[in-house]
């Protein structure tokens, strides 16, 4: 099973990768063939990985474990799943190929907490099924962040290419300003709460197991301070009404405390 | 047979000596009808347009078509042809095939890359199925012609930029804002290209339009057009903050706005951005107003760049189409060589199918006791047997039309199975028919007949 799960996940990291050097061609050159190609490939990429996924998550359904690997893959699952849907109903160029650079790598990069090598967050039986909410809800708002992220990326790119009046190929195939700024706001909308409801839970997760000392762990910490960069941003978007260049850098600084608390994980005593 | 084309375009012929080549909609099913009963011509196709007029024919004789063609244009535009023949292109077989193609996909268009052209082909196309001035080779040439026009334009990006000064602000304003709608347009000053661009924001669903301009009437004027309002240069300061999009184009010698007024209406904007167009030479707004943040200031020099990018850009586009057009020619070209095989398969059919008959005949007169059961299943066997040896020969010889030595592989099937005189009897069938058909359709037009007989 481990041995098949192994080829499948080589295979979809190559399928992955074959995808995004034909969306680099279409980023490049404009070329619309080369992109559909890419979407197909990507298409078999979502159907692979929702495949391992659905595996793995039946197979560990009745125990009381989620490893790491499963995580990382359903945080590379959602963020393929979800710039597939905006490329359908949106015609957004470019951001399916950001969006899934960041999934690539978290594949990749999750090559080293494969099946079989990965830690396991042991927990209790009674609290598994608030863990699993966690995770869910904070696997969806890093994706909905991180979609938001690549967003602010190309509000600022946009901006200074209109800015200082240099009209290139990716400045016309970018989509408007104001485009970006509504999908941007729509994803902090969409993560901010689902961040702050996942905390909720996994603090009462914490104080229902009687252990309040975690709440200094680094991990935690951090992901308070996200909560915070994320709700200021909140505050400056909808009282203050700052300019679309501010904002976006804000977007940008709160990201990169996000990465900051994902990396945190290394240094946690209980993740 | 040979396709070809005669005509002119705007790069041949100034607008003077095009106008007098125009055909109006209502004329063109009659020019198709005259066109077709020219000598020499077999199928026809017109296409005119404000650009271009051009006759697209399938021909029997080579050398004598473009007088024949020429001849028809005299009588038609009533002009002698020593007045255009200057100005007229002819293009024959594979060049008037690619000609066809880069005309139908925009790339010998004024504005390269444009999309109306397309539209105008395929409606000559359908004119002259119509008039049924179409047949086999043009039917499937302008199907394939529009087909990949189409594919061009949706493989390709040439026709997505702008490619005029007023076009190219209205795609800047659509970077900033996405659409139009719900925004206000300020116009300031009655210059042409300012209110040429306020036209299109408008068309693209601009809400309000503001027009301030020194001569209140003259504002007026301009602000009905749009349905918008009217208000003096004194008042535009105060009404800044409410426009996201400002054109100027005034005569004046100084500058109409400056950095402080625009700083303070953009205070009132709060985030909301500001795009501002200077087309007047002497510029109207200040330079210094590109420094105010979220305001996008661009001058007359700044849209021209962006045109000449975007022109730069469908030149590129335009390349990949012209590789397309290769690969079309030549899937054309295969398909026209398989055409020449259609009637010797039918030739080997008729000889076979004769042979068949006689040696049944032979059959029966040596047999005659065979009742109408056997005489059938006898027919039905040696019909197969007949069948089944045609078989391999018919595939090989279509395989060998589309090969390089495709003449020589016909001559060797002609000569190996004896077709020559099947081959005469069906020339002689098709032009005996070609003629009572022409002739049928004469008496209609006899004015247009007599003229057609001096001229030739």
């Amino acid at each position: 099973m481990f041995l098949t799960q192994k080829w499948l996940y080589d295979a979809i990291l190559y399928i992955y990768a074959l995808s995004l050097l034909f969306y680099f061609s279409d980023f490049m050159d404009a070329n619309r063939r080369a992109k559909r190609i890419g979407t197909g490939l990507l298409i078999f990429v979502w159907i692979l990985q929702t495949i391992i996924l659905v595996s793995r998550l039946v197979t560990h359904f009745e125990a009381t474990a989620i490893s790491s690997f499963e995580y990382w893959l359903g945080f590379s699952w959602l963020l393929v799943t979800i710039s597939l849907v905006i490329s359908q109903f949106f015609k957004i160029e470019f951001l399916v190929f950001l969006v899934n650079i960041i999934g690539f790598s978290v594949l990749a990069l999750n090559l080293y907490s494969r099946p079989g090598m990965d830690e396991q967050f042991g927990v209790s039986q009674a609290m598994r099924d608030l863990l699993l909410v966690h995770i869910s809800l904070v696997l969806c708002a890093y994706a909905s962040l991180t979609i938001g992220s690549v967003f602010a990326g190309m509000y600022l790119f946009l901006h200074k290419q209109l800015k200082g009046k240099r009209w290139t190929p990716f400045t016309r195939r970018l989509p408007s300003l104001d485009t970006i700024e509504r999908f941007s706001d729509r994803a902090i909308i969409i993560g901010v709460p689902l961040l702050a409801l996942s905390l909720s839970v996994a603090v009462t997760v914490l104080l229902a197991e009687g252990r309040p000392r975690l709440m200094l762990d680094w991990k935690v910490l951090t992901s308070f301070a996200t909560l915070i960069f994320y709700v200021n941003y909140i505050i400056q978007r909808a009282m203050l009404r700052r300019p679309g260049t501010q904002l976006a850098r804000l977007h940008l600084i709160a990201f990169v405390m996000l990465i900051i608390n994902l990396l945190s994980s290394y240094l946690s005593t209980f993740h | 047979m040979h396709i070809i084309v005669v005509g002119l375009n705007y790069r041949t012929a100034p607008v003077e000596v095009r106008e007098r080549f125009a055909v109006a909609d209502k004329e063109l099913p009659e020019a198709l009808k005259q066109l077709m009963n020219t000598n020499s011509i077999m199928e026809c196709v017109i296409v005119a347009t404000c650009n271009r007029t051009e006759l697209y024919a399938v021909v029997d004789r080579h050398h004598l078509c473009g007088h024949y063609i020429r001849s028809f244009m005299e009588q038609w535009f009533k002009l002698p042809r020593q007045q255009f023949t200057s100005h007229l292109y002819m293009y024959e077989d594979d060049k008037a095939i690619e000609h066809l193609f880069r005309v139908t996909s925009g790339l010998d268009s004024m504005v390269i890359g444009e999309t109306q052209i397309l539209g105008q082909v395929k409606d000559a196309f359908a004119l002259a199925q119509q008039q049924k001035t179409t047949g086999t080779l043009f039917n499937m040439l302008f199907k394939q012609a529009v087909t990949m026009a189409k594919r061009a334009h949706s493989e390709t990006t040439i026709g997505e930029s702008a490619v005029s000064v007023s076009y190219a602000a209205v795609e800047l304003g659509k970077r900033i804002f996405g659409q139009f709608s719900k925004k206000t347009v300020m116009v300031i000053g009655a210059g042409e290209t300012g209110e040429l661009t306020a036209k299109h924001l408008y068309a693209n669903g601009a809400d309000r339009v503001i027009v301030v301009n020194r001569t209140y009437d003259r504002a007026a004027q301009l602000a009905e057009k749009f349905n918008g309002i009217a208000c003096s240069i004194e008042e535009a300061a105060n009404k800044l903050h409410e426009a996201d999009i400002v054109i100027s184009s005034t005569g004046a010698d100084g500058y109409v706005l400056n950095r402080q007024a625009v700083a303070e209406a953009m205070k009132r904007r709060k985030s909301k951005p500001l795009f501002m167009i200077d087309i007047a030479v002497p510029r109207d707004l200040d330079p210094g107003i590109a420094a105010v943040e979220n305001v996008f200031l661009y001058d007359i020099d700044d849209l021209e760049g962006i045109v000449a990018s975007n022109l730069e850009q469908r030149r590129k586009e335009a390349e990949k189409i012209e590789m397309m057009i290769e690969q079309e020619v030549e899937q054309f070209e295969q398909w026209y060589k398989t055409l020449g095989v259609v009637p010797l398969i039918r030739a080997l059919q008729t000889k076979a199918a004769h042979i068949h008959e006689e040696t049944l005949n032979s059959l029966t007169n040596k047999l005659p006791d065979l009742d109408e059961h056997e005489l059938k299943v006898i027919r039905k066997l040696t019909k197969s047997i007949v069948n089944q040896m045609m078989q391999d020969p018919i595939l090989r010889i279509k395989e060998m039309a589309g090969d390089k030595h495709s003449e020589e592989a016909m001559d060797m099937f002609v000569k190996l199975f004896a077709l020559e005189d099947e081959l005469a009897q069906s020339k002689q069938a098709e032009a005996d028919m070609a003629a009572a058909a022409k002739k049928k359709t004469m008496p209609a037009r006899p004015a247009a007949s007599a003229l057609a007989s001096i001229l030739r």
